[in-house]
């Protein structure tokens, strides 16, 4: 899950939340695939509510979009200095974007989808056209642009039991209500790739083996706890791997954003501007905006300090409130914990700290899971023979731990992504993570984490973030892919013996704009 | 069950989503586990009856959450549905008696259903304090509506008004209910000044976002205010139509008695009586049906009795002043005397320790 099922206030995987429309799932951006033309595919997809095609009239998405040039690498220490720094700096870059390009569509009771791009060099559009057909737009430069707001195939292919049996998220295996503690969410069992011996509580369950895959359970009485010290092996001494390898998603829908932009269209200077930002938003309409009002209701007197905020300066976001943000696959899933408080799009720098906690956290489950699979591991657990389930309270202690995680250079498995063979630096999870941004390179193929292409298996990528990427397996160099190759896993000690997500959608992907499949 | 009229309103329209998840999960088809089943029945018949008013929702709910808790159910939804059935029947023993059972009493929920409770037993400072530092984990329009309702209670309108005016811009258009509500506290706050303009608006604004029988309510009563007395008895009538509760039933007779038609008064007034006396929770309507002694059968010993038992349960500023209201009647003008005075000190008490503790300035801005 890029992005499904948060925040928490929309997330329907509670068993008092409906789905929501405001429920974003993912963000995909890449070069476009016409040499010809150089052009950026964005792509948001959300929650198909009211139906797949049938887009909510109270919704209102929307995309952040800025060029900006390439740049050389990292350009602090490799230490918490070094950090802070580039956080400081990221936090200098956002402050200077004064108006970053913005993308709104959203649709009217009679299925028109009314579009808007503004603050763009191109010029600003504002047009309307029916849902669920391809539309060509001319803007004012002269670019032309395509656009699609409908229903699609959901574009996420992942075994998201399999994910959140690796954190023990109780909501997706038991009824757990919204309102519920945080304990009650990521149960204190030690997260983990591998089955701990005795985890009565997340292990697979032959006897029911659709628990979690839309079958749930009434809450246990006692707490979840778990006391063992070892992983399990079945009798031929294999672990189990949490991931099953299916994908979760298919046959699902998802209603969707999909635009193809000619470069110059985003920036004045498209020789110079080569990396295109962009994250996504939802935003519901408020109960406010859908009556008459009252001029002088005294929370507009009484509360001038709104005028500052953005939503209350803008004429149409006035009527509308921030649900979900979404732009890097995992950045509110695993990252941020899908707190509500937490939905800030891009400018993220504020979550640092809380980053490299969670690293650390994640770590110490993950890391001795891949340590017991034989693979070289980015986060320093101490060598422990088992998950731990450890919360660090600050940064001084995680970071150390974190250290070569979130620095490491994410080795890419081939050339492929750089097809020009340019000099472009690898990107480290700590530039990739913050700010929250799909930053897409067009120098490369988008690929992740060069932007997000429709076909990359972003939830194994992430988990790559584990292995030490200087390390070997097998005799070959470790990188993004490793954990998607089948030999590793025939080779390892563990069942059942396959990648832990899937490796491919199951519906293709279309050679034409708007690239996404049908829906079902 | 009692529906709501025909029109399509969006209470209607919700209505009937309800119903039909309601007919999914009776039919077995929806795949939840006995215990589920039970948990899912109460969250939505309760929904059902706050949308439809009805009494007979109230109580399905109530009896499918009190058989799931007797099984030995202590699902997070479950409890919270069950002690705000009880809540909003008035039975605050009941109410904090299930809370006391969950294991977990500090969630959210259960802590705001706690402070309605200090709301209703008149404990209005406390139930500030607890609002408030709700508001500082999350700004939410409950909230913000529940501390709006404790200076409604102290008669602070403006304040009250600017918390109601903050919840609804928390509202978004999911939730059109929760806003046709927190209209109709505006509504009620204008029309207790007098204020029928703006009154009207917060009406009007309850109708087009939702309808439902609580704008149909507050438009009556806005109907009797405004003097409109003929359309005010069809309004009450509408009312008592969409949800057979005793207390709307009673209000169309003292409709029918202000507009001069005392004898088409009787049968409802009778029908509103046999209502109140054959309510299963005798809670629910004990101080409507203190007021129905007190200003229609006259038996005073009767509204004596109802209007004390409810004081004694909540002893907060309306059971206060219904009770001295009756001990007037009685002739015991001096029991009735000390008693305002005293509900008058313990609102000049709550509000200087709100004051002191400068709720408001300290809340968090949204």
């Amino acid at each position: 899950m890029a992005d499904h099922n948060d925040p928490n206030s929309v997330n329907s995987i509670f068993s008092d939340i409906d789905p929501s429309p405001a429920d974003l799932y993912d963000m995909f951006g890449y070069p476009g695939p016409h040499d010809k033309n150089e052009t950026v595919v964005l792509a948001s997809t959300f929650a198909a509510v009211p139906a797949a095609g049938k887009l909510d009239p109270d919704l209102l998405y929307r995309m952040l979009v800025h060029a900006r040039p390439r740049s050389s690498g990292w350009p602090h220490e490799i230490d918490l200095g070094g950090l802070e720094r580039y956080v400081a700096a990221v936090k200098d870059h956002f402050a200077s974007i004064v108006n970053p390009g913005d993308i709104r569509a959203w649709v009217d009771d009679h299925d028109t989808a009314h579009l808007t791009l503004t603050g763009f060099p191109g010029g600003n559009i504002s047009t309307s056209f029916p849902t669920n057909t391809v539309f060509m737009i001319s803007a004012p430069g002269g670019q032309e642009i395509k656009a699609f707001v409908g229903g699609r195939d959901d574009a996420f292919f992942n075994d998201l039991p399999g994910f959140f049996r690796s954190i023990n998220y109780a909501p997706q295996y038991y009824h757990v209500p919204h309102d519920s503690p945080a304990e009650l969410r990521e149960v204190p069992i030690p997260k983990t790739l591998l089955e701990l011996d005795g985890n009565k509580y997340f292990n697979y369950d032959p006897a029911q083996p659709n628990w979690g895959h839309g079958e749930k359970r009434d809450l246990p009485a006692e707490p979840m706890v778990w006391h063992g010290d070892k992983f399990a092996k079945d009798e031929n001494g294999n672990y189990r791997l949490v991931y099953s390898g299916k994908d979760a998603q298919a046959g699902r829908n998802v209603n969707a954003v999909v635009l193809e932009i000619p470069l110059p269209y985003f920036t004045d200077d498209p020789a110079g501007d080569w990396v295109v930002n962009v994250w996504a938003e939802s935003w519901v309409r408020k109960a406010t905006g859908k009556v008459p009002l009252i001029p002088d209701d005294p929370a507009w007197i009484e509360h001038p300090f709104r005028l500052l905020s953005e939503a209350h300066r803008d004429s149409q976001l006035r009527d509308y409130k921030r649900v979900d943000t979404t732009a890097q696959p995992f950045a509110d899933a695993a990252l941020n914990e899908r707190e509500d408080d937490r939905q800030v799009g891009g400018p993220n720098f504020m979550l640092a700290a809380h980053f490299v906690k969670r690293l650390a956290h994640l770590g110490w489950g993950f890391g001795p899971s891949v340590t017991a699979l034989g693979l070289p591991c980015s986060f320093d657990h101490d060598n422990s023979p088992v998950s731990v389930h450890k919360v660090h309270r600050s940064v001084i202690t995680a970071f150390p731990r974190v250290q070569k995680l979130i620095f490491q250079e994410l080795r890419m498995p081939d050339d492929s992504w750089n097809p020009k063979g340019l000099d472009i630096p690898l990107r480290r999870p700590a530039e990739i993570f913050i700010p929250n941004l799909c930053s897409i390179d067009m120098d490369t193929t988008g690929t992740w984490p060069f932007g997000r292409r429709p076909e990359d298996q972003v939830a194994t990528r992430f988990l790559s973030m584990f292995l030490d990427m200087a390390g070997q397996v097998g005799g070959a160099p470790i990188h993004i892919e490793t954990l998607n190759d089948q030999a590793l896993w025939e080779s390892a000690p563990v069942v059942p013996k396959t990648p832990p997500n899937p490796l491919y959608n199951d519906a293709k992907f279309l050679e034409e704009f708007p690239y996404l499949a049908e829906p079902w | 069950m009692v529906t709501t009229s025909a029109a399509r309103d969006g209470c209607a329209t919700r209505l009937d989503r309800v119903d039909r998840v309601l007919a999914d999960i009776r039919s077995g088809a929806s795949g939840l586990t006995p215990q589920q089943t039970s948990v899912r029945l109460a969250v939505l018949l309760s929904e059902r009856a706050n949308l439809s008013g009805s009494d007979a929702d109230a109580y399905a709910a109530q009896d499918v959450a009190a058989a799931a808790l007797a099984d030995g159910c202590r699902h997070g939804d479950l409890v919270l549905t069950a002690a705000r059935v009880y809540a909003e029947n008035h039975d605050l023993v009941r109410a904090t008696a299930v809370l006391d059972q969950c294991r977990d009493d500090e969630s959210i929920g259960q802590r705001l259903i706690r402070a309605g409770i200090l709301r209703q037993r008149g404990q209005l400072a406390a139930a500030a304090v607890e609002y408030a530092r709700l508001i500082h984990v999350a700004p939410t329009w409950q909230h913000l509506a529940g501390l709006a309702g404790v200076y409604q209670d102290l008669t602070d309108v403006e304040t009250a008004d600017a918390l109601f005016a903050r919840a609804a811009d928390d509202i978004d258009a999911l939730q059109m209910g929760a806003f046709a509500w927190v209209e109709v506290q505006r509504a009620q706050l204008r029309l207790g000044r007098g204020e029928l303009g703006r009154a009207h608006q917060h009406i009007a604004r309850a109708e087009i976002g939702f309808g439902g029988w609580r704008a149909c309510e507050q438009r009556a009563r806005w109907l009797v205010k405004s003097g409109s007395r003929t359309e005010a008895v069809e309004a009450y009538r509408r009312l008592a139509e969409m949800t057979g509760r005793p207390d709307h039933t009673h209000a169309l007779a003292d409709a029918l008695i202000r507009a001069g038609r005392p004898d088409e008064a009787e049968v409802h007034h009778e029908a509103a009586g046999h209502g109140y006396r054959m309510a299963r929770s005798p809670a629910r309507y004990r101080h409507h049906f203190a007021e129905f002694c007190l200003d229609v059968t006259r038996d005073l010993d009767e509204a004596l009795v109802l209007a004390a038992e409810d004081y004694a349960e909540r002893p907060n500023r309306h059971a206060g002043q219904l009770l001295a209201a009756v001990l007037t009647a009685r002739g015991e003008a001096g029991e009735a005397r000390l008693l305002r005075d005293r509900l008058g000190c313990e609102g000049v008490t709550a509000n200087a320790r709100l004051r002191r503790a400068r709720i408001l300035d300290c809340l968090p801005r949204t």
